[in-house]
């Protein structure tokens, strides 16, 4: 009787995973509006599940608010009127585990103009 | 709890940003490739939190202690253009791979990107791989690395004033400079002529943490931008193949194919052939038919202009058609017909132009003949050519003014009797006016003589009576046949209606005046009428005076009562003629009252009387003018009234 070695791969119901190389990936997106910011996050995120990734929710960290007050007058003359200028940075984090082919639909996803996307792929 | 281990490390990872695709990528277009792709990017500057560092010591990048060197991540200071500028400072062997990956741009621009953040990669580790280890020495050749590069200032100063023999040793150039600089030859990266050399890998220098090799050959490689670029898509998508003399002969017989008619198979035949199994034979001869022609358009000069090449097509389409209308006709229909009973219902042959006629191959050009032809523009070309094929005929031209028509004898006869029956006629005209139709003589001026006449009347009022004679000045201009003279001439020559009225022409001034000289008699002008009343007064003066004066006295009389006129009576009648009509017409004198005489004789009361009626003429005057001015300025105030009520009333209904 040959002995055929106990090997993960003659279990049944095994799924071939090991060629398949996975990468860390971490999807860093920034933007001034909250909501484009939302909807591609959500999209993202939404996609990933869909195959079945690992994937660690958006990490929403916190705003920075830039604001700058400054005097509306060029000169000093006049009433002390004060203009307000704001502008908020949101950033989200995904955390995604999974195979190369996924990274090349990362870059089909639409993206809403003025969010930004960074990818850092572990090596 | 401790750190967590993180989830990417950073300073080892890859970073990209997803940006939109280059239009110069040759995938742009396709729809299979994703509309992004992943750049490769430098890790962001804040990074320097994650160094295994302790977060507090983070330094001021403005202030730089000597001590914190070998701590700060090299890529802060290198954000400066300035030290960017002067690399050859800062590069030791060990980083002369990055040195030499700066000095790369121009051949591989893909690997621009890439080899940046293996520069900065390799920095970011290399200054972490050298703080870890602060024992063992940055370099081992004492040369100086990015951490100590301040403290190279002072070496460098060294090397600068020896004679800066040493310094191609930091560029990898090992021989001898003393004499000869060899960095003259040094280019900086992306300069027209700049070879990239690479730098040797140092030997047993590599560690785990080593500079990073930038690995893309794990991600798929449609995520990523295309190796290499192409223009950016234009209108001229025309491939411009130029003569293409060094194409096979093949290719060129077929792009010639393309442009040229007598390839073009008509579809009946086509079709038929389809369906058949066999090969029709007539077909053959229309290859062998068209290769001939491919030969003898290649003994003729190569076609250069677009110009040329329509013209040699219209050449050759003159002799095709004949040649293809007959082929087809005798051979389409026995050939067809012969070989099978069934045949498909033959179109009518429409000469079909194909795609590109006159191709300009040029991609310089955008006009109309560089587009390709769409349906509308053949439609317009097929219309074109229809107009010219109208231009063509040679018998347009300026239309010449012909002879009229040569009469015979009995068609001139029979045009004059037919002119003559018209003239004759009296009531042709549209104005049907009596006098109007009137062919008088002496035209205009005899029509309104005849009116005149007809208007005269009595110094009563009764009109006299003129009975118009309508034929007494009417020429009978036409000439019975029957009379006609022998010579034809005459009858040619249109007839000219003579003026009768010659003697009585109307001169110049009469016309002016609209005065008719036949009751205007115009006199001489008489000196009266025209010198005025003033002049005619010092004339008279001085009449009166040289009769007072002289002896031969000219007895003058006075023009209006016919006496005559004596020296003083003269002058004063005449001052008072004058001033009479002075008064009349000419001047405004005004009237002096003199008032009632005054005697000489006067008593005291006549005086008192005298004087006392003066002043009761004056109160009355006083009086009637103060009841004048009252009476208008009564009036005046109750105008102004009724106008400022007037307007009220109107403001008043408005609100």
């Amino acid at each position: 009787m040959s002995q055929v070695a106990k090997s993960a791969a003659n279990k049944p119901g095994y799924e071939e995973s090991a060629d398949v190389k996975v990468h860390r990936i971490r999807i860093t997106l920034s933007s001034r509006n909250a909501k484009a910011l939302e909807k591609v996050a959500g999209d993202l995120v939404k996609r990933a599940k869909d195959k079945d990734l690992k994937v660690k929710g958006p990490v929403r960290l916190p705003t920075k608010h830039l604001s700058i007050t400054t005097r509306k007058a060029p000169n000093g003359e006049g009433s002390k009127t004060w203009d307000r200028f704001e502008m908020s940075i949101h950033k989200r984090l995904i955390d995604l585990i999974s195979p190369s082919e996924i990274v090349k639909q990362i870059t089909s996803i639409s993206i809403e103009p003025g969010v930004e996307v960074e990818v850092t792929i572990a090596n | 709890m401790g750190k967590k281990k993180p989830f990417i490390n950073k300073r080892e990872a890859r970073h990209f940003q997803v940006v939109h695709r280059s239009q110069r990528d040759p995938l742009y277009h396709s729809e299979e490739a994703s509309p992004y792709v992943l750049k490769p990017v430098l890790p962001s500057p804040n990074l320097k939190k994650l160094f295994d560092k302790d977060p507090s010591a983070i330094p001021n990048p403005y202030e730089v202690d000597k001590d914190l060197l070998d701590v700060m991540e090299p890529r802060d200071l290198h954000d400066d253009d300035e030290y960017y500028d002067s690399d050859e400072y800062y590069y030791d062997d060990d980083d002369e791979e990055e040195h030499g990956g700066e000095y790369d741009d121009a051949d591989e621009g893909e690997d621009e990107a890439a080899s940046k953040p293996n520069a900065s990669s390799a920095a970011g580790a290399g200054a972490g791989a050298g703080a870890p280890s602060p024992a063992a020495p940055a370099t081992d050749e004492g040369k100086p690395t990015r951490g100590t590069h301040f403290t190279f200032e002072g070496g460098e100063e060294e090397v600068v004033d020896e004679s800066k023999a040493g310094r191609a040793a930091l560029f990898g150039i090992f021989y001898d400079d003393r004499e000869y600089d060899y960095l003259q030859h040094l280019k900086p990266t992306g300069a027209p002529g700049a070879v990239f050399v690479p730098a040797k890998p140092p030997m047993g220098k590599k560690q785990s943490a080593g500079p990073v090799v930038f690995r893309d050959d794990d991600l798929p490689a449609e995520a990523l931008p295309s190796r290499y670029e192409v223009e950016p898509a234009t209108h001229n998508q025309v491939e411009d193949y130029g003569l293409g003399l060094d194409l096979p002969e093949e290719l060129r017989e077929v792009l010639y194919a393309l442009d040229d008619e007598a390839y073009v198979e008509d579809d009946d035949r086509y079709f038929t052939n389809l369906d058949k199994d066999e090969i029709d034979e007539d077909l053959a001869v229309v290859v062998a038919e068209a290769e001939a022609k491919a030969a003898k358009e290649r003994e003729l000069p190569e076609v250069l202009d677009w110009t040329m090449a329509a013209r040699l097509k219209e050449l050759h389409t003159g002799d095709s058609d004949d040649d293809d209308e007959d082929d087809k006709s005798s051979a389409g229909g026995a050939g067809g017909r012969s070989e099978d009973g069934d045949e498909l219902a033959s179109l009518p042959s429409i000469r079909k132009s194909r795609g590109k006629k006159d191709d300009n191959m040029s991609s310089f050009s955008m006009s109309s003949s560089v587009l390709s032809r769409t349906s509308h523009l053949e439609l317009l070309d097929d219309r074109f050519d229809q107009i010219e094929r109208e231009y063509a005929d040679e018998e347009l031209g300026a239309v010449d003014v012909e002879a009229p028509p040569a009469l015979n004898d009995e068609q001139r006869q029979f045009m004059n009797s037919l002119l003559d029956d018209f003239l004759s006629k009296h009531s042709v005209t549209s104005h049907n006016t009596l006098y109007e139709n009137l062919r008088v003589q002496g035209g205009g001026v005899g029509q309104y003589d005849i009116v005149r006449k007809m208007l005269k009347t009595d110094e009563d009022g009764t009109p006299i009576n003129f009975n118009l004679d309508k034929y007494q000045y009417v020429e009978d201009t036409s000439v019975p046949l029957d009379e006609e003279d022998e010579s034809d001439d005459e009858m040619l020559r249109p007839s000219i209606i003579e003026d009768k009225y010659e003697e009585e022409r109307w001169d110049c001034e009469s016309v002016l005046s609209t005065y008719s000289n036949l009751e205007n008699h115009p006199k001489i002008i008489s000196e009266r009428g025209r010198k005025s009343k003033a002049k005619q007064s010092l004339a008279a003066q001085a009449a009166a005076a040289a009769a007072a004066a002289g002896p031969a006295t000219q007895i003058l009389l006075n023009q209006r009562t016919g006496l005559p006129k004596l020296a003083h009576q003269g002058v004063a009648v005449e001052k008072s003629d004058d001033e009479e009509v002075s008064d009349e017409e000419e001047e405004l004198v005004e009237a002096v009252n003199l008032g009632v005489a005054r005697s000489k004789n006067e008593d005291k009361e006549e005086k008192r009387l005298r004087k006392q009626a003066l002043k009761e003429a004056k109160r009355e005057k006083r009086a009637v003018k103060k009841q004048l001015k009252t009476a208008f300025k009564d009036e005046k105030v109750k105008q102004e009234r009724a106008a400022v009520q007037r307007k009220s009333q109107a403001k008043g209904m408005l609100l």
